[in-house]
């Protein structure tokens, strides 16, 4: 399977707080990828540093090119879209302007950009009801539903999200990770961030671990589930089904 | 006072609200996309108010003289980020309007707009003034755009003090007035307003009116707000902050052609004159809470008759007591914690 982004030797740095220590990663392309961690363990900042948010050191390699350098805008352009944590949106503004506007990077005519937008609004029933309504007024599912709606519109080629379930109601999350197993099912690659691991690794084919600042090997998600040490440490007891 | 005097005062308010309305659109649009608190809005407008002049006289127009070598300077500037980076373009938006600003400086320097037609010497400012926008932008503020609030008003002043310096020797210190645009009175049943008047607040409404509808009717307009209301999440789904800070700027120096415009007519323009005009333009925004545009128009229309009537009561003060009203203004800010807005940016 090819080699859709590599990463190596990426550090990124707060001032004197180094919060990412001499990562390497691959994302193969057409898979999830999922890095695992405690609280602080430096995920986000591993992203912002691969999206050119925070400063960081070392190379990025996405499709063959060298983009280490670039600006978050061009990365996005190449298909690099995040959706962050904090999810961003234009609280201001419409559900519908939001959207739109995730098809900024996109050479697109008016027309396509409508086509796409009716895709994201078929996928997202509730979007399509709420449209006219201000970003900021969503609940947490419809503003999570958002982000990944206006990440859609950018034609995305490598999708990175960062703890998608994060403020989810229990059967939002699960009917999250079902779209996030959708999208991959339609050749999405996705680089995905969690906190819960047990839902992560199991929809995902590989998997990191990281702790301190610092990112282990690739390891098969599977493998990863069945051993100890992961077990104990981030999935917890298993619950009663 | 008698009602002919409060009247007249009050146009003499109203006509000079208008302009620093303009500017304190303008001033505030720069702010929300860039966090520069652009005091070198002033000098747009003298610039325009000047090139008019200078125009009407049938004289080369001084502004080629700044455009010219701001020009210059961008492509300059780009051709070294060109050499260190090879990933950067040489084609470039940034290069074109350099490109097409020397362009206009050469037309205007070598074939100055000849003949009375209004129209002709209108667009003659408009294009001299707004390329500047951007330009300015480019050359001064891109490089520094993440740093904070104070750093990035150090360097709006540096450039302030750098054009008023250019200034005095290109225009002198002498006052310019143009002649009026357009003439005489209008009757509105016993009332009489100036034609001037109703001149400037048809532009005045037609300006707001087309920049309401480019933000809130257009793909980018809306980035341009989407970059206000949330810096990060614009970068994410890939607006261009370069393009975004230019485009600011651009328009804000286009409102500033067009306010010099509008107040060459009706007062002596100094080369120094900008600054007091943006303050005055700043506190309209304040008084508006420097977040909202029709606010920020009204706090300067405001403003405007306050001066007015304040030149009247006490001429020697009109200025003091104009910004004196920033301090409750400061005060309701800082009690109700809206002044931080805009430093959430940080990265
Ligand atoms: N803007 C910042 N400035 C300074 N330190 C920061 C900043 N952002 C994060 N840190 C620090 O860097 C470390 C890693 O934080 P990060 O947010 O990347 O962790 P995380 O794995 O995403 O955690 P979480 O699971 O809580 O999202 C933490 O110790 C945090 O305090
Ligand atoms: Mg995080």
């Amino acid at each position: 399977m090819s080699t859709l982004m590599t990463v190596s030797r990426l550090d990124v740095r707060y001032g004197q707080k180094l919060a990412v220590n001499q990562a390497c990663l691959d994302v193969a392309a057409g898979t999830i990828t999922t890095i695992i961690g405690a609280n602080g363990a430096g995920k986000t900042s591993l992203l912002s540093g691969l999206m050119g948010l925070a400063a960081r050191s070392g190379s990025i390699v996405f499709q063959g090119r060298d983009v280490s350098d670039e600006p978050p805008e061009s990365k996005v352009r190449r298909g690099m879209i995040l959706v962050p944590e904090r999810r961003e949106l234009f609280g201001s503004m419409s559900v519908q302007d939001n959207l739109l506007l995730g098809a900024m990077a996109v050479k697109a005519t008016r027309h396509s950009r409508r086509d796409r937008l009716d895709l994201v609004y078929k996928k997202y029933p509730r979007l399509s009801e709420r449209r006219t309504q201000q970003a900021g007024t969503l609940s947490g599912g419809e503003r999570q539903m958002l982000a990944l709606g206006r990440a859609l519109m950018g034609n995305p080629r490598l999708l990175m999200l960062d703890e998608p379930s994060l403020g989810l109601a229990p059967n939002f999350v699960n009917q999250m990770f079902e779209w996030i197993v959708g999208l991959r099912e339609e050749g999405m690659s996705i680089l995905l961030i969690e906190q819960n691991a047990r839902l992560a690794l199991d929809v995902a084919q590989y998997a990191y671990v990281m702790r301190q600042g610092e990112i282990s090997p690739r390891a098969d998600a599977a493998e990863m589930r069945s051993r100890e040490d992961i077990a104990a440490q981030y999935l917890g007891p298993r619950r009663k089904a | 006072m008698n009602p002919t005097v409060a009247l007249l005062l009050a146009q003499d308010g109203i006509t000079n609200g208008i302009v620093f309305a303009l500017l304190g659109v303008a001033i505030l649009l720069v702010f929300l996309v860039t966090r520069v608190l652009f005091v070198v809005q002033g000098e747009f407008v003298v610039l325009g108010a000047v090139t008019l002049v200078q125009v009407q006289r049938g004289e080369v127009a001084g502004a080629a003289w700044l455009l010219m070598p701001l020009a210059l300077l961008c492509l300059v500037l780009s051709a070294i980020q060109f050499v260190r980076e090879r990933n950067s373009r040489l084609w470039s938006l940034q290069n074109g309007i350099c490109l097409l600003a020397l362009a206009i400086g050469l037309c205007a320097t070598f074939y100055p707009p000849a003949g009375k037609s209004a129209w002709l010497q209108i667009t003659t400012v408009v294009c001299l003034i707004t390329p500047m926008g951007p330009l300015l932008y480019w050359t001064a503020f891109r490089n520094i755009c993440r740093s904070s609030i104070l750093t990035l008003l150090f360097a709006a002043m540096c450039v302030h003090y750098v054009l008023q310096g250019l200034m005095l020797p290109l225009f002198g210190p002498e006052g310019f007035r143009a002649l009026p645009l357009v003439r005489g009175r209008i009757d509105f049943g016993g009332i009489w307003l100036s034609a001037q008047l109703i001149f400037m607040l048809c532009v005045f409404l037609l300006l707001t009116t087309a920049l309401w509808l480019v933000f809130h009717h257009t793909l980018p307009g809306k980035a341009l707000r989407a970059v206000s209301i949330n810096r990060v999440g614009a970068r994410l789904v890939g607006i261009s902050s370069d393009i975004a800070g230019a485009a600011a700027f651009g328009l804000a120096s286009l409102i500033g052609a067009v306010s010099g415009i509008l107040i060459a007519p009706l007062s002596n323009v100094y080369y120094d004159s900008g600054f007091l005009l943006a303050l005055k333009g700043f506190v309209g925004c304040v008084v508006g809470g420097l977040a909202s545009f029709p606010l920020a128009a009204l706090g300067a229309l405001l403003t405007g008759l306050l001066d007015s009537f304040a030149a009247f009561y006490a001429s020697a003060l009109k200025d003091s007591i104009v910004f004196a009203l920033l301090v409750p203004m400061l005060l309701y800010m800082s009690v109700t914690q809206i002044s931080g807005r805009g430093e959430e940016a940080g990265e």
